[in-house]
């Protein structure tokens, strides 16, 4: 990663970080907040279904304890049987609405409808067979889960209110009164839940689509102004160590109170050192009673001539090719001693001395120093 | 430098496994039931298999619990269509015996289940109409083994070893496992005969507020006052001190409700469940009988001594000891302690309506209680109420009742209801194959646990040491520790000695209320129990070991012989307390 990253300019990773960083919010957002937040819109309706049956359920269980504990001796008022119990319960819980006509509905322990209050034609009936749209026998399922755990909750399809085709996801909660073999149930529909979702899961990839965009634009500015001084810089800073090309005068200019800035400053005294260093140099050259000249090994250029040189010559060589100055030649000398002067890693080797004539000067004696 | 192949493709790879692992860990949980992987080796009948299922959980397998169930169906096919009158106590093991497992034996078996529920007075008036003058009411009861002496001796019961042994053999489940029951010697007569069957089993224990036990301030107060440190009283003397220590002090509960408490509670409405009070183990913890377990030898917790099994009196003066010093000072004691530290309206409860009492947050102990309480009053394991704390979990902590001065080493140190599975012999034939069936059905191993969880009256090693058990320690405030301990070994019931109880039993009360309206002193009320006791057994002529009546000599002379009756001891006991987590680690050590 990091080797690829070495290879994408400053601008190109901040794009990148972006862009993963875009991608990891989202399987955060998809793949957990979403989610959970899902969850407990279900925990929070399941929890309005399960207040509203232990609702009906701690009714039942008062009666049932009056019926055990002999109250009705003491109050009248109180059933006597649990036939009585249960056809006031019954009575009770067909009355009982809320939020959108929402209802309690019964069933016994084998999934047969005791009470439903809105479709009466169900009451006795056998509802273990009734399918849901999904495949599943929610039915039997209320009546056989919550004999084995107490209280459940099923989730599946169900005709929606308002059509009589369109399914839509249903929560109920079952739960069991043991002492009447009675499973006290009550749903409600959670398309809206679902919806809600759905709604937030858009927005998300919008919204995060929409934000990448715009980080990448703000970064490709921000990135801009960043790099724009650093390019400066090491533009500059090229110019100014090529002293040979007679860029002695150049400096850097590049101004700026950050990080950069203090750089350009640090680059700044840097140079001016080596410029004095460099004009001591020259001078301690040019006082030598020798001819004295610098070449590139790779292209013979002549980088530097001594005044003394320039004097024998009676011109300042530099920037023409030294085998054709010094020995009017179209190739390297023969004996070039450039192969001599790196050892095989390309580093300095050790001083090399070479004497001979050289043909353009009349008493000239060449002695080569290198690299 | 060129970027090779091979670390581009590991670059990838890191980035695609972290964006799955993820996505993997933040998926939602879409498995909202968990599935028995124990599917059964065989094909069983859907009933079976359904009720398998729904008897969960258990401390049997799926698979285990199939088997056993096939085999209650397939034993039952000649029995199909009987119907059955069966009996229990007014509890909720009880109620859910009759309106669940009823219910589940039924579609198994064919067998028709009629399982009443009534009170334990009533229960034992029917089954003795039942057994002595041929007034048929059920064809099995479940009534406490407090009746053992009478069937013992009466021998108007099945006797199950011998039923289970031969013509019951192949209507006994093979998986019954005797040695798994707890206390299953409370059923058994002198020989060792089983003639009775656990179906459920409570402690009665002392039950205090934990919480305002440990409060620093209330124990440093404690200290101030009495010298030495507030904990759970080991005797009378220190349960007393708190009684006065917590009695009109200014108390705060875990919901910041203020109260003034009281350091005591008890029941006191005349009524048969007076004499329970007394005759369970009260005596018996104020030291009134003799070593020995389980009840006490020769002379029991009722007082009665009994030579070669034959109970030959209850008077000091036949060499019983119900009224004898110790028993007179614990009437007295009680009595006391009830008028100084107890709320007024203790006097007009009756033992179920009592059971609620504590919940309220004003009582600060009480040396008389059952977990039964607990599951009959939400209050005791509910967010908000006083005596729990914001979690609903208990601040209210159970230990064994403390004892009475003439308490010695070596004697019973509680008292265990055990409810148990009895057959009258008149029930014959198929009913009572069918009875035999049923009663075994309740204490199944595959219906233990779920049995526990509804009513929590575990009769089953296996059951008081599962998981299910295990995780509702915390609810029943230490009682599950201390039923799992070795000290178990010394609560019983009754007893064998006691010749016959539904006449006997109903006389304590009577008596009893006499002293606490102060009708009578203490010794009068119990010079009375004592003659009354001693005309009915005089009065019994029962098949075996029928009661014998020593002739009457002086209290002197008994009371200066070794044991019960023993002589009157007057020095003021040493108050005794001992930290609840010091108590709690000694059950713990004990039962490792």
């Amino acid at each position: 990663m990091k080797i690829l990253l070495n290879h994408f300019s400053i601008r190109s990773k901040l794009g990148v970080f972006l862009v993963i960083g875009a991608i990891f919010f989202a399987v955060i957002v998809y793949g957990l907040v979403i989610p959970l937040a899902e969850k407990e819109k279900h925990v929070a309706r399941e929890g309005k279904l399960l207040a509203v049956v232990e609702s009906a359920t701690s009714l039942m269980r008062y009666y049932e304890d009056c019926i055990r504990t002999y109250r009705w001796k003491m109050d009248s008022s109180l059933p006597r049987t649990r036939e009585d119990a249960k056809n006031r319960i019954i009575a009770h819980l067909k009355q009982v609405r809320y939020g959108e006509d929402e209802h309690i509905f019964i069933l016994d322990g084998s999934a047969q409808m005791v009470m439903h209050p809105l479709k009466t034609d169900l009451d006795g009936k056998d509802m273990s067979k009734t399918k849901a749209h999904n495949g599943t026998y929610p039915f039997q399922q209320m009546a056989f889960q919550s004999q084995r755990l107490g209280t459940v909750f099923l989730r599946y399809s169900w005709l929606s209110k308002w059509s009589m085709s369109v399914y839509e996801p249903q929560t109920t909660c079952a739960q069991y009164f043991y002492p009447w073999n009675w499973v006290v149930c009550s749903s409600l529909y959670t398309q809206d839940i679902n919806d809600a979702v759905q709604k937030v899961r858009l927005y998300t990839i919008g919204y995060i689509c929409l934000g990448s965009l715009i980080g990448l634009g703000v970064l490709y500015f921000i990135g801009f102004y960043i790099t724009k001084p650093i390019v400066q810089l090491a533009r500059q800073v090229k110019e100014v160590t090529n002293f040979a090309e007679g860029n002695t005068e150049k400096t850097i200019s590049v101004q700026s109170n950050d990080e950069i800035g203090d750089l350009a400053n640090a680059f700044r005294h840097t140079f001016e050192t080596l410029r004095e260093s460099h004009k001591r140099f020259l001078k301690v050259l040019d006082s030598i009673d020798a001819t004295v000249y610098v070449a590139d090994m790779d292209t013979y250029k002549i980088l530097f001539t001594n005044r003394k040189m320039q004097e024998s010559f009676g011109r300042d060589m530099t920037g023409e090719i030294c085998y054709e100055v010094f020995r009017a030649q179209t190739e390297p000398c023969s004996h070039c001693t450039n192969d001599r002067l790196v050892d095989k890693n390309g580093n300095p080797a050790d001083l090399c001395v070479w004497q001979g004539k050289t043909p353009s000067l009349k008493n000239g004696t060449s002695i080569m120093i290198g690299p | 430098m060129p970027i090779s192949k091979k670390k581009y493709l590991a670059t990838f790879i890191i980035v695609a496994a972290a964006v799955v692992g993820l996505t993997v860990i933040s998926a939602p949980n879409r498995s909202e039931i968990k599935h028995d992987k124990d599917v059964p080796a065989q094909t069983y009948d859907p009933v079976v298999m359904k009720w398998a299922t729904l008897f969960d959980p258990s401390v049997l397998s799926f698979n285990a619990r199939c088997a056993e169930l096939n085999w209650f169906q397939k034993t039952a096919l000649p029995l199909r269509d009987i119907i059955l009158q069966s009996v229990g106590e007014d509890i909720e093991t009880s109620f859910w015996e009759s309106q669940y497992l009823a219910r589940a034996f039924q579609e198994i078996t064919g067998i028709r289940i009629k399982h009443d529920v009534i009170g334990e007075g009533d229960i034992v008036d029917r089954l003795m109409e039942q057994v002595e003058e041929g007034r048929y009411h059920y064809d099995i009861y479940v009534t406490d083994t407090d009746l053992i002496g009478t069937h013992l001796r009466n021998r108007k019961i099945v006797v199950l070893s011998d039923y289970m042994a031969n013509e019951g053999k192949s209507f006994t489940n093979s998986k019954l496992d005797l040695p798994d029951f707890l206390n299953l010697e409370c059923g058994q007569d002198y020989e060792g005969n089983q003639l009775q069957i656990p179906d459920y089993q409570f402690a009665l224990v002392y039950w205090f507020r934990h919480d305002w036990f440990s409060d620093p301030q209330i124990k440093a107060d404690f200290r101030d006052r009495f010298g030495y440190d507030l904990g759970v009283p080991q005797n009378w003397a220190a349960y007393e001190d708190i009684a006065a220590f917590f009695t009109d002090r200014r108390m705060k509960n875990p919901n910041d409700s203020e109260v003034i408490a009281f350091g005591h509670a008890d029941y006191a409405l005349p009524g048969p469940w007076l004499g329970w009070r007394f005759s369970d183990a009260f005596f018996s913890v104020a030291g009134m009988g003799d070593k020995g377990l389980p009840n006490g030898i020769p002379v029991d917790e009722w007082g009665i001594r009994v030579e070669n099994k034959i109970p030959v009196g209850a008077s000091v003066e036949r060499g019983g000891s119900i009224n004898g010093p110790a028993a007179v000072y614990g009437l007295q004691k009680w009595i006391e302690l009830l008028d100084k530290y107890a709320p007024p309206e203790s006097m007009n409860l009756d033992w179920l309506a009592f059971g609620s009492m504590p919940a309220r947050g004003h009582i600060a102990q009480t040396w008389y209680w059952t977990h039964i309480y607990a599951s009959l009053n939400t209050a005791y394991n509910k967010v908000g109420s006083p005596v729990c704390d914001r979690q609903g979990n208990p601040v209210w902590r159970i230990a064994p009742m403390p004892r009475g001065r003439y308490w010695e080493d070596g004697m019973k140190v509680g008292y265990v209801d055990s409810g148990s599975w009895t057959i009258p012999k008149s029930t014959v034939g198929n009913t009572r194959h069918a009875a035999w069936l049923w009663a075994q059905f309740c204490l199944s191993k595959t219906v233990a646990v779920k049995k526990f969880l509804a009513g929590a009256t575990p009769v089953r090693r296996s059951t008081l040491f599962s998981r299910a058990a295990t995780d509702s320690q915390q609810k029943f405030g230490g009682m599950i520790e201390l039923l799992r301990s070795p000290l178990m070994k010394k609560f019983s019931d009754s007893g064998p000695n006691v010749p016959h109880y539904p006449r006997m039993s109903k006389l304590w009360w009577q008596n009893i209320a006499m002293a606490i309206r102060k009708e009578k002193t203490t010794q009068e009320a119990l010079d009375n129990l004592s003659e009354q006791l001693d005309i009915v057994m005089d009065s019994l002529d029962q098949e075996a070991y029928s009661p014998k009546l020593n002739p009457k000599r002086s209290r002197e002379y008994w009371t200066q012989q070794p044991g019960a009756p023993k002589p009157d001891n007057s020095i003021k006991e040493k108050p005794s307390t001992i930290r609840y987590e010091e108590l709690l680690q000694q059950w713990k050590e004990s039962a490792s």
